[in-house]
């Protein structure tokens, strides 16, 4: 056939393709959205087959019989649970919305970006595999289709001599029709409508042009299944009719395994059927449809496999049967419309897997970098639709650069299904952290953080270095004998791991060290607040959203009347409304509540509501709101009162702790007083138990000095009878003063409080102290008014007052010509009485403790006279009960102290 | 020959009988006031027993017997230490500075005199008791 | 969508049975040479157990009692 034909009717199929696909945006803009259908849907999930499907599922058959259908009964297993699954997945994708798999898992665990670059990371170096396998299959089966009628040197043929080959000028095709697609704007809502069309248009023809090669080949070469089958059978082929020829089903299982996972954790995949989904209840007709469609796709892949054995024999490149079948019988228009078949299901999945991982670099690995090495100063940069765009252009373009070189340099030994294994691997990796966190809260970010890294090396350790390997890429010698010689860790018998598939073999160790490292993490990590939150906004999705069904939810972008509500209820309604207005006027317009909303909008809201409620929540609540209000308002309103809840009661346990603080210190303090009272009560003992030991001393000795020494002189026996005698009183006063200061302490004294002369009471304690006053040859002056009013007071107990300040005064008066003199004065109700004596005085330092009890102090160099130390104790006391006061000062004419003490007149 | 006791206490009563036991017994006798004038008299003439009194002006008793005790030259003096502290813990105080012996108020005169001729050395109980009985 | 319990049971019911014929060792039973009306038996059994299930989905999806509110927003479509 001639290559100018193909080409031809390439160009022209790839130009009906664009046609749709702008007609299907075009519909989507007018509002009367061509995809918001069950089939359009179901039929885009069929991306799902590609040329590995077309090509390769044929070449697998005609290989090791049934082993192409693991493949697909995989994926209809995980549709026959769609409720637990797909809705669940679905539903988080709608109310967080998610534009990737590694927005998904990214936003699961506390919208870690680093977890998201991770995932973009390994979903394009899992994908590019893929991808190569694609062009590999378009580029054979070009070569294939115009070779056969001889190749005349026109089109792709003459472009080598330009250096270039047909595989590359095929990558750069899809990288172009790619970029027309899929990046012609940025939609907020990541929507692609007029590709979803596009995608659905692609897996009718390449059904219909598989299907026409199968009839042919079982009606139109054969006679049927059954003839194409007896014919088979006669032909030697039975072992291709079984799952296993006796080697066990290890493979199969695994592939089934595999494929479950892939028809999730693809990239391509997961954003056909999770993100572009436009509406929950279309998954109802799309999960037996595509199934169906898989069956379908299925049904001749063996009797076309047979017809291709049959028609050459064993010989010739079994994955291309589709084309080779059909030209070698002549069919050449049926030739070129499996072709089309083939080529749109390459097309679509590279297209697919352009845009969705162009998305994700953008999203999760360029934009983060930008924004957190500042290349980018976002705040200030208004529009950045054109540089996001130029990202995802540049992205796309990179990746199908990717898949070709991995093409050129690594696939060349594969088959097309050995490849794509190779990508489904590199896919179930995400699994866990998807399943896991979708059905697990515990799921934490290190977890799956760890567990993704550890599968994705374990993966290229045991399935990307190999295909290197045996592209020559790396020495064939590291498969063999391992790394280094190290037969431990062969890459296909790793840890001594061998007698099983390559395939089998990784996935068994991939999976082991990421599930393993995901749950053990996981378990062993404390997960912080914000993973804990989306951690439950993930797995309990339902709880959040199954009572909507109502309410308009599944809205594709916000009004400026739902912005300018939700910003009413924060800024107060008036102020949002004003403001909104003037904001539409300010433009020209009129304010239309049920328009849409643009950035310009969203600004004006994000702003107003920052500075209501900061601007981390406005953003919140704002996307909220963009994102088709599945979380409503009142949701919002219920994780803000949560969060005020939590801070007040954060405020609260901190009001506690403090209160538990204060109340600490208060106990410490007291424990301080308690044992401050102890010691004081413990040093007022001691001090008793010394002052009465003391004249005990004394009494003791000189007791039995008497008796010891009966030849003692008479004056000594009379001095020291006296001694015991003084003493002994001494003694007894103390026990008076003792239980006296006791009594007042305790509040048991008795009193008899009376009006009360003063003067027989200063009289009486002058006269009680005679002896004294003359043994210590003291002059006492009594220096009263002849009549002083009464005063309301105990009399006994002023007569002690008396006596004690009396008795201090002449016994520290130790002056030669010692002088103690007594004075009243009545002043303001009170009558005040000083003892004034001319010793050495109180030091200043020492006249607030004087009246403290015990306290006595040095006053001087010589012996210090002993007093019970209780006795000014006492009289503050009494005068204290009695309502006066009592201080200490200096003697004003000259050296001394001044007692003066005053009590109420009465 | 006679020893010389240093009676070290500020009740002038206590000082009082103390000398005259000691002076009973044989002993020569100077009496301090306070823990300063202690010192002074034994840097005057170390004496062979000092009784002490803890609770005294100026410089406690517990003082001055550290201070005896760190003076090389006043080795062999004995301390007995007269206190009116009766906690055990002040006994091993005292002790504890080098106090040879410690008797708390009230004691008895003949327990002194005994413990005193004691650290001298001497046979025998106080030399009153013989005329006593 | 209101998803009930009684869906997840048919599911996993369908799920568990898909399971079982996929899945060794119940195919070692119908994994033989065979032809059978013509065709190979495990080609037989496998495509048709497919279709079976693939039945069993669309039974479980049909709305058997669906809220008033449902059928309008599905008549939609």
């Amino acid at each position: 056939m001639q290559g100018g034909l193909v080409a031809l009717v390439s160009v022209a199929y790839l130009g009906m393709l664009f046609a749709i696909a702008s007609f299907g945006d075009r519909r989507a803009e007018q509002g009367r959205s061509l995809t918001n259908n069950p089939y359009i849907y179901a039929l885009s999930i069929a991306v799902f087959c590609t040329s590995w499907t077309f090509y390769g599922s044929v070449g697998l058959a005609a290989r090791s019989g049934l082993d192409f259908l693991p493949i697909y009964l995989g994926p209809t297993l995980v549709f026959v649970v769609w409720p637990v699954v797909w809705v669940k997945i679905i539903r988080i994708c709608k109310v967080n919305r998610i534009t990737s798999i590694a927005d998904f898992i990214s936003s699961r665990f506390g919208k870690s970006s680093r977890l998201g670059g991770l995932v973009a990371l390994i979903a394009v170096i899992g994908t590019t595999p893929y991808i190569s396998l694609q062009l590999k299959s378009v580029a054979t089966s070009f070569e294939i289709i115009t070779g056969t009628v001889g190749a005349d040197g026109w089109g792709l043929g003459a472009l080598g001599a330009f250096g270039l080959d047909t595989t590359f000028v095929i990558a750069l095709a899809l990288a172009v029709f790619s970029i027309l697609f899929g990046t012609r704007h940025i939609d907020a809502s990541e929507h692609h409508e007029g590709i979803v069309a596009a995608i659905a248009f692609e897996s009718i023809v390449k059904l219909f042009a598989f299907l026409a090669v199968g009839f042919f080949v079982t009606f139109g070469i054969y006679d049927g299944f059954s003839d194409l089958f007896h014919k088979a059978r006669d032909a030697g082929l039975q072992k291709l009719f079984t799952v296993s020829d006796g080697g066990g089903y290890a493979d199969w299982v695994t592939m089934i395994l595999l494929s479950m996972l892939a028809i999730i954790c693809l990239p391509r995949q997961f954003y056909i059927t999770a993100v572009e989904n436009a509406d929950e209840n279309h998954l109802r007709k799309a999960v037996w449809l595509f199934p169906l469609y898989l069956l379908a796709i299925n049904v001749f892949v063996l009797p076309i496999a047979l017809g291709g054995h049959m028609a050459f024999g064993g010989t010739g490149n079994a994955d291309m049967f589709v084309l080779t079948v059909p030209i070698h019988h002549g069919q050449e228009t049926l030739a070129l419309f499996a072709f089309i078949g083939g080529l749109s299901a390459a097309t679509s999945m590279v297209i697919v897997a352009a845009i969705a991982l162009s998305t994700m670099v953008c999203n999760n690995i360029v934009v983060p970098l930008l924004v957190n090495r500042r290349w980018v100063d976002l705040e200030r940069q208004g529009d950045l639709t054109g540089l996001l765009l130029t990202i995802r252009r540049t992205a796309i373009v990179g990746v199908l650069i990717l898949g070709y070189g991995y093409y050129r340099f690594a696939s060349g030994s594969y088959s097309l299904v050995t490849i794509g294994l190779v990508s489904f691997a590199a896919a179930a990796q995400f699994a866990p952290a998807i399943i896991g966190g979708i059905f697990w809260k515990g799921a934490s970010l290190k977890g799956a953080m760890t567990g993704l890294a550890l599968g994705a090396a374990m993966w290229a350790y045991t399935l990307l270095l190999p295909s290197f390997a045996q592209s020559g890429w790396l020495p064939i010698r590291f498969l063999d004998y391992g790394p280094f010689g190290i037969e431990f860790l062969r890459p296909y018998a790793l840890f001594g791991m061998e007698g099983f598939g390559t395939l089998s073999h990784a996935l068994f160790w991939s999976m082991l060290v990421n599930i393993g490292a995901f749950v053990i993490v996981s378990l062993l990590d404390r997960q912080s607040t914000i993973e804990r939150i989306q951690g439950a906004l993930f797995v309990d999705v339902f709880e959040h959203t199954e009572d909507l069904r109502d309410e308009r939810f599944w809205r594709g972008s916000a009004t400026v009347g739902a912005l300018r509500d939700l910003t009413g209820r924060f800024v107060g309604e008036d102020r949002a409304t004003t403001a909104f207005q003037s904001f539409a006027l300010a433009q020209g317009r009129e304010l239309a509540p049920d328009s849409a909303a643009d950035s310009r909008w969203l600004d004006l809201a994000e702003k107003m509501l920052s500075g209501a409620v900061g601007s981390a929540t406005a953003r919140v609540m704002i996307g909220s709101v963009v994102k088709g209000g599945i979380v409503r308002l009142d949701e919002m309103y219920k994780i803000l009162d949560e969060t005020s809840q939590a801070i007040r009661y954060s405020r609260m346990l901190e009001t506690k702790s403090r209160e538990l603080e204060d109340t600490t210190q208060q106990l410490q303090s007291a424990n301080e007083r308690l044992k401050e009272l102890d010691s004081l009560k413990d040093d007022f003992l001691n001090t008793i138990s010394h002052e009465l030991r003391t004249p005990l001393t004394s009494i003791r000795a000189f007791s039995e000095i008497l008796t010891d020494t009966p030849d003692i002189e008479s004056g000594q026996r009379t001095h020291f009878l006296d001694v015991i005698r003084t003493e002994s009183e001494r003694l007894t006063r103390l026990i008076d003063q003792v239980l006296d200061l006791a009594k007042l302490e305790a509040g048991q004294m008795e009193w008899s409080v009376e009006a009360v002369d003063p003067c027989p009471s200063v009289k009486g304690a002058v006269a009680a102290m005679d002896a004294l006053i003359r043994e210590r040859k003291v002059a006492v002056i009594l220096d009263v008014p002849k009549s002083l009013p009464k005063v309301r007071a105990d009399r006994d107990q002023l007569m002690q007052v008396m006596i004690n300040l009396l008795s201090n005064a002449v016994k520290f008066c130790r002056n030669p010509n010692g002088e103690v003199r007594i004075e009243a004065d009545v002043r303001d109700g009170f009558l005040s009485i000083s003892v004034t004596d001319n010793g050495d005085g109180i030091p200043p330092e020492h006249r607030d403790g004087v009246f403290e009890k015990f306290h006595q102090f040095n006053r001087g160099s010589d012996r210090m006279p002993r007093g019970t130390g209780l006795g000014l104790a006492i009289c503050r006391h009494i005068v204290t009960y009695l309502g006066g006061d009592i201080r200490v000062g200096d003697n004003p004419k000259g050296s001394g102290a001044r007692f003066t003490f005053t009590l109420p007149t009465a | 020959m006679a020893h010389s006791v240093l009676i070290v206490e500020d009740e002038p009563n206590i000082a009082l009988s103390l000398q005259f036991i000691m002076k009973r017994a044989g002993h020569v006798v100077r009496v301090a006031g306070d823990g300063d004038a202690a010192l002074q008299a034994m840097a005057a003439a170390a004496p062979d027993v000092v009784l002490l009194d803890i609770m005294l002006p100026k410089r406690d008793g517990l003082s001055v017997c550290e201070a005896i005790r760190a003076n090389a030259a006043w080795k062999g003096v004995k301390i007995l230490v007269l206190s009116a502290k009766s906690r055990e813990s002040d006994r091993e105080k005292a002790l504890g500075l080098g106090a040879d012996d410690y008797l708390t108020k009230p004691y008895s005169t003949r327990d002194v005199c005994d413990r005193v001729n004691r650290m001298l050395g001497l046979e025998g109980g106080c030399g009153p008791s013989a005329g006593a009985v | 969508m209101k998803r009930t319990g009684r869906k997840n049971e048919w599911s996993l019911t369908l799920f568990a049975v898909g399971v079982m014929v996929f899945f060794p060792p119940l195919m070692n039973l119908f994994d033989k040479p065979t032809l059978v009306l013509g065709v190979p038996l495990a080609y037989l059994v496998l495509f048709g157990a497919w279709g079976v299930i693939i039945a069993g989905i669309w039974l479980g999806v049909r709305p058997s009692a669906p809220p008033p509110s449902k059928t309008a927003r599905d008549g939609g479509e």
